[in-house]
C-alpha cells in the first residue's frame, strides 16, 4: 500500500518512463535521492542528463525550469522545502507567471514544494505559502491531501503546458496510504473533490486539513450530525462551484486551512460565496485558520499554532446551533 | 553609398521570405569583409532609424506611451554578436539591443506595432517597448527585473544540451545587472554545468544614474568571469568588428578545457560602450559624458564600419 510519499514517486517516475522531455532538477534529488527521499533510485536508472543536482540557487532552479520548457523539455523542479521557494519568488511570479500572456509563450513547468508543518521544523521548514501564489494570474496551485490525489496531480501537472506549483505536505508523506490502481490514471486540476457527503454542515479544506476536517466530521457523526466535508485539491483555478453547490444543500460553512488567517484562502473563498450563494447561508461563514505568526518551533507552541479537530469542533458546533 | 537597402514587408511577402535574414536584400556584396561591413551597417543603421523614429518622433508625439529605452550608441554590441547567430542559437536580448531582434528576422512594423500597443505586435498590446519575444525565431523576451534572463539562458542551454543541440545561448545584460542574484545564480550555475551560454555585458557604465564605480568593487565586469569560473574577455563595444571576432572566439566549438575560449562551457564578453543618452524617455543624460573609460566616441559609435566601404566594387 504505498505512502503519499511513494505515490508522488510513482507519479513521477511513470511520467519520466512516458515522456523523454520530461526531467528533474533541484537540489540533492539525484546521487543524494532528495532530502526526504522522493527521487531515491532516479538517477541510477534515468541518468544524470534527466536528474540534474543543482547548486544552491532556488532563482536559478526556477529560472533554468522556465529556459528548458521554452526548448520543448518539461521541467520539474523541486524546491527541498517550501520556505525556500520565495528565493525564486522573481522567476516564478514576474516571469514564469507571465509568459503566456505577454507574449504567448507557454511555460510547462512544474514546481513540488514539500509544505506544512507539525514537524517540529520551525518557522523557515514549515509554512504553508501557497497564497503567494494563488494571487498570482498565470499560475496554477495544486494542494493534494491523498495519496491517490498525490500522483494523479503530479501527473496532471507535469502533462499541463503552465506553470503548476505543487505543494506536497511533508506531515502527510509516510502518514497516509492507500491502495493505489494500477496503470496510468490522472486527477483534473481545478476540480474540488466531496470527500463525505453530507446536509448539516460543509467543511471545506486542502492539504492536512482534509484530514482534520474528516476527524471532526467523523466526531459529529457520533452526535447524529451529517457534515459534508470538500478538499478542495487544487487552489488555482479555485472550484468555486462544487463549494456553492454544498452550500446551497447544507446553508452552513466553515473553512479550515492551516496556512496563517489574513488574506488565506478561506477571506477569497467566503466573499465569493457571498456573490453567488448568499441567499442559501443560514448563518455566517466562519474559518478556523492558524494565526497570524510565524510557524513556531517548541512543541506546545506549534500546538497551540496549528488548527486541529478539537478547534474546529468548536466552531463547527457554534455554527450548528446558530 | 546611400542607405542600405532592406526589403520593405511587401517585398517580402512576394518573395516569400521570413524568418532570419528577412530584413536584409540578397544582392551579392563581393568579399567577406565587405559583406561583414555591410551587414553590420545594415543593422545598425536600422536599429538607428527605427529607434529615432520611436524616441525622437513617435513618443515626442504622444503616440507612444510610457517607457522608451533605446540603445543609441550600443548598437555595434548587439549587431556584432547575433550575426554569428546560429539558426538552433537561442538569444536573450535586453532592452538596448533591438539589433538582435532585427537580425533574427521580427520587422521593423512588428516592433513598431510593439511600442504603440498594437494589437497585431508581438505581445498584442499586453506589454510594451523592448518587452517582447518570439520563439519561432528563437527570441526570448526579458522581463523589467533585469538579469531574470540570465538563469532561463542557462536552461535554455542545458535543454540543448540535454536534446542534443550543436546551439548557444546568447545571453544579454548591462552593467547594472550584473549585481543582481539572478545573474550570480545563472551565471554559476551555466559554468558548474558547463552549458554552452555566452554571455554578453552591454556595459555603457551607468545603471540609470548610478555609475560602474557605485556598482561594483570590480573594475571591470570581466573581472566577475573567472570568479566564477569562465574565461572573459574586455572588448571595444564601439568597434563591431572588434565585437564581431570576440563572439567568433567565444562560439567557436572548443572541446579542450585548456583553451581560453569556448561558449562551449560558457563565456563573459564584456562589451564596454557608454550610453548617450538618458536611461529612458524623458530622462536627462547623466551618463552623456564623451571619452569616459577611454572609449572616445566620435560622432556615433559603429564608426568603424562606416569608414570602410559597404561595397566592394
Amino acid at each position: 500500500m504505498p505512502t503519499y510519499l511513494e505515490a508522488i514517486r510513482e507519479g513521477l517516475w511513470e511520467e519520466m518512463e512516458r515522456d523523454p522531455n520530461v526531467f528533474l532538477i533541484g537540489e540533492d534529488i539525484g546521487t543524494y535521492g532528495g532530502a526526504f527521499k522522493v527521487t531515491a533510485g532516479f538517477i541510477e536508472h534515468f541518468g544524470a542528463r534527466r536528474v540534474v543536482d543543482t547548486p544552491i540557487s532556488e532563482a536559478g532552479i526556477a529560472g533554468a525550469a522556465i529556459g528548458a520548457s521554452f526548448m520543448g523539455l518539461r521541467p520539474v523542479a523541486e524546491m527541498q522545502f517550501a520556505d525556500f521557494i520565495s528565493c525564486g519568488f522573481d522567476q516564478i511570479v514576474n516571469f514564469a507567471a507571465k509568459c503566456r500572456y505577454r507574449w504567448n509563450a507557454p511555460v510547462p513547468i512544474v514546481i513540488r514544494a514539500p509544505s506544512g508543518g507539525g514537524i517540529h521544523g520551525g518557522p523557515f521548514h514549515s509554512q504553508n505559502p501557497e497564497m503567494w501564489f494563488v494571487k498570482t494570474p498565470g499560475l496554477k496551485v495544486v494542494t493534494p491531501a491523498t495519496a491517490y490525489d498525490a500522483k494523479g496531480l503530479i501527473k496532471s501537472a507535469i502533462r499541463d503546458n503552465d506553470p503548476v506549483i505543487f505543494f506536497e505536505h511533508k506531515g502527510l508523506y509516510r502518514k497516509v496510504k492507500e491502495d493505489l490502481p494500477a496503470g496510468d490514471y490522472t486527477v483534473p486540476i481545478g476540480k474540488a473533490k466531496v470527500v463525505r457527503e453530507g446536509k448539516d454542515l460543509t467543511i471545506v479544506a486542502y492539504g492536512a486539513m482534509v484530514w482534520t476536517a474528516v476527524e471532526a466530521a467523523d466526531k459529529l457523526a457520533q452526535d447524529g450530525t451529517s457534515v459534508e466535508v470538500i478538499d478542495l485539491r487544487t487552489l488555482l483555478p479555485l472550484d468555486r462551484d462544487t463549494v456553492a453547490e454544498s452550500v446551497k444543500k447544507t446553508s452552513k460553512v466553515l473553512l479550515v486551512h492551516e496556512d496563517t488567517r489574513t488574506a488565506g484562502l478561506a477571506g477569497e473563498l467566503a466573499v465569493s460565496l457571498t456573490e453567488t450563494v448568499f441567499e442559501y447561508l443560514d448563518g455566517p461563514i466562519l474559518r478556523v485558520t492558524a494565526p497570524d505568526t510565524p510557524v513556531p518551533y517548541s512543541p506546545p507552541l506549534e500546538d497551540a499554532f496549528l488548527p486541529n479537530r478539537d478547534k474546529v469542533l468548536e466552531k463547527a458546533r457554534w455554527l450548528l446551533e446558530y | 553609398m546611400g542607405v542600405a537597402q532592406a526589403i520593405t514587408p511587401h517585398e517580402q511577402a512576394r518573395s516569400g521570405q521570413s524568418g532570419p535574414a528577412a530584413n536584409e536584400s540578397s544582392v551579392s556584396r563581393g568579399s567577406d569583409e565587405a559583406e561583414l561591413a555591410w551587414r553590420s551597417l545594415h543593422y545598425m543603421v536600422m536599429m538607428r532609424e527605427i529607434e529615432d523614429r520611436i524616441e525622437r518622433k513617435l513618443y515626442r508625439q504622444g503616440k507612444i506611451l510610457g517607457g522608451v529605452y533605446v540603445g543609441r550608441g550600443q548598437e555595434a554590441i548587439p549587431v556584432g554578436t547575433a550575426l554569428l547567430a546560429e539558426p538552433q542559437d537561442i538569444l536573450f536580448p535586453s532592452h538596448r539591443d533591438m539589433a538582435v531582434m532585427l537580425i533574427r528576422g521580427m520587422t521593423p512594423r512588428q516592433i513598431f506595432a510593439q511600442y504603440m500597443g498594437r494589437v497585431d505586435g508581438p505581445t498584442r498590446g499586453r506589454d510594451g517597448n523592448m518587452h517582447m519575444g518570439d520563439l519561432s525565431l528563437g527570441l526570448v523576451s526579458i522581463i523589467s527585473a533585469l538579469a531574470a534572463t540570465v538563469p532561463v539562458a542557462a536552461g535554455a542551454a542545458l535543454a540543448m544540451r540535454y536534446k542534443g543541440i550543436d546551439g548557444v545561448a546568447f545571453s544579454y545584460f548591462g552593467d547594472g545587472a550584473t549585481s543582481r542574484g539572478d545573474w550570480h545564480e545563472g551565471v554559476n550555475f551555466a559554468a558548474v554545468q558547463k552549458l554552452p551560454v555566452l554571455f554578453v555585458c552591454n556595459n555603457n557604465q551607468y545603471a540609470y544614474s548610478t555609475p560602474l564605480s557605485a556598482q561594483m568593487a570590480c573594475l571591470h565586469v570581466a573581472d566577475k568571469g573567472p570568479a566564477y569560473g569562465i574565461p572573459a574577455e574586455i572588448v571595444d563595444g564601439n568597434d563591431v568588428f572588434a565585437v564581431y571576432e570576440a563572439t567568433r572566439r567565444g562560439r567557436v566549438q572548443d572541446v579542450s578545457y585548456d583553451r581560453p575560449f569556448g561558449a562551449r562551457r560558457g563565456a563573459l564578453c564584456a562589451a564596454g560602450t557608454v550610453r548617450r543618452m538618458g536611461q529612458a524617455g524623458p530622462d536627462p543624460a547623466p551618463g552623456k559624458a564623451d571619452d569616459r573609460a577611454g572609449m572616445g566616441i566620435a560622432g556615433g559609435s559603429g564608426c568603424a564600419a562606416r569608414r570602410n566601404p559597404p561595397r566592394d566594387r
